[in-house]
């Protein structure tokens, strides 16, 4: 119970600086995406069911509060976190390096799903804009969020399995 | 599961118009999380003004010298300007000349601040702090000091969605100041960064620099959406061929879209008499 709570806090806070203030923080064209790296650190850290569920959260919350197209930062995000989730599970698990390459993995098909998303519901999907100016700008700056947030959300989350480890040995005999 | 919601909502947000159920509670939500985006606004203050009196800092010198130059200029053309003023008032009433509805004569001004910053690479929109609490309704005129922001595209309780003039669903009745040529600003195809000047016959002689506004024609039946006269950029590049019959005009927008704070939107004097 107290884990769901403390990631719908996490997730609400984050969509609300990313929709009033992030947004505003660019390099080049890129700017810093708080709530795609909020999501793939408590997917990294907690597993495929949060990082599905926060994303979703996340992306509803941020397209109500920036009267986007709603569904589609939920639908992309969802993706990301399980898919995030999955990958900590799995192969990236323990891994140091873990959270920066799934930021940047999922950066990128984050903005490459946006625009396939975009492009077959009928609105413009300019390409070479995406990988010239938003997609440098936007990766460097979600690297610079990374570690903080990772490092934040472990404090706050913790990871999977760490409460199953035990603290202190018991004698049995 | 969850992707099947997300594209229930999406689907349904598409496929339904903007007095919708779902944009409805769209604009109840965002009138809901306006007050912790002001929260989270005021906190970031102190931060933004100090990166903005650093960066403003940074520029001063170099601006002080082109603002310099460009007061004398405008000083001379001032003159010039009064006494065309005062000619063309004496000709439009021995002619009964009728008008577009003009800014800010037949308009009402509402200044609203800006809460949530230009977004992402394909939608260019920004979400301000009043709807319909305010009167604002789809399409009304968004301006600032420097010339035409963009439209309202949607409309909620308190909360109203501003698709900017870069956006690429954007496009405007436009006019060259200097020689009168009419054109239809948008986008271009793409997604450069500048604005395109369409439509303009390889006759007429616009040139770079020349600055670009809102033409607000009006005909019996219908009328542009914006008023006549505001600004809306400078052309930057002028080009043509021998098998296009219009220009490629390039415009450079005079508003800064990533620094707006605060916006004014245009609420026409004339609605509000027919609706009340």
């Amino acid at each position: 119970m107290s884990l769901v709570l403390k990631t719908a806090g996490i997730v609400f806070v984050a969509a609300i600086l990313q929709s009033s203030w992030f947004d505003g923080i660019s390099l080049g064209h890129g700017s810093a995406g708080l709530l795609l790296v909020i999501v793939v650190s408590l997917a990294l850290l907690r597993g495929t069911v949060v990082g599905a569920s926060a994303g979703f959260a996340a992306g509803l919350c941020y397209d109500i509060a920036t009267f986007g197209q709603l569904g589609l930062t939920s639908l992309l995000l969802t993706l990301a976190g399980f898919w995030t989730g999955r990958y900590g599970e799995t192969t990236g698990r323990d891994r140091a390096h873990a959270p920066f390459l799934s930021v940047v993995v999922i950066t990128v098909l984050y903005e490459l799903g946006g625009l396939a998303v975009r492009f077959l519901i009928g609105e413009p999907a300019p390409f070479g804009k995406l990988v010239l100016g938003t997609l440098p700008g936007e990766l460097v700056l979600n690297l610079i969020l990374t570690a903080p947030v990772y490092v934040f959300c472990r404090w706050a989350v913790g990871k999977q399995g760490d409460e199953r480890r035990s603290s202190e040995v018991r004698v049995l005999a | 599961m969850l992707v099947l919601l997300s594209l229930a909502f999406l689907t349904v947000s598409i496929r339904e118009s903007s007095n919708g159920p779902l944009h409805r509670f769209q604009g109840y939500g965002s009138t809901a999380t306006k007050p912790f985006q002001v929260v989270a606004d005021r906190v970031a203050q102190p931060f933004q003004d100090g990166y903005g009196w650093i960066h403003g800092m940074l520029q001063a010198k170099d601006e002080n010298k082109k603002l310099n130059q460009e007061l004398e200029s405008l000083r001379r053309s001032r003159v010039r300007q009064k006494n065309a003023e005062a000619e063309v008032a004496q000709l439009e009433a021995l002619l009964n000349y009728e008008r577009a509805p003009r800014f800010p004569q037949d308009f009402r001004e509402v200044n609203v601040e800006v809460m949530t910053p230009a977004t992402g690479p394909f939608e260019q929109t920004i979400v301000i702090a009043a709807g319909q609490n305010r009167e604002i309704r789809i399409n009304d005129p968004v301006v600032v000091g420097d010339g035409l922001v963009g439209r309202i595209s949607q409309v909620g309780p308190t909360t109203s969605k501003v698709t900017l003039v870069s956006d690429p669903t954007f496009a405007a009745s436009a006019r060259d100041l200097r020689t009168g040529a009419e054109g239809i600003v948008r986008h271009p195809a793409g997604g450069s960064d500048v604005l395109i000047l369409d439509g303009v016959k390889v006759d007429k002689k616009v040139r770079e620099g020349d600055s670009v506004i809102t033409s607000g024609w009006v005909r019996p039946d219908l009328s542009s959406l914006y008023p006549r006269e505001i600004s809306i950029g400078r052309i930057t590049s002028v080009g043509q061929s021998d098998v296009n019959p219009t220009k490629q005009i390039q415009v450079e927008p005079t508003v800064d879209f990533t620094a707006l704070d605060a916006v004014i939107v245009l609420i026409s004097k004339n609605r509000q008499a027919g609706s009340s």
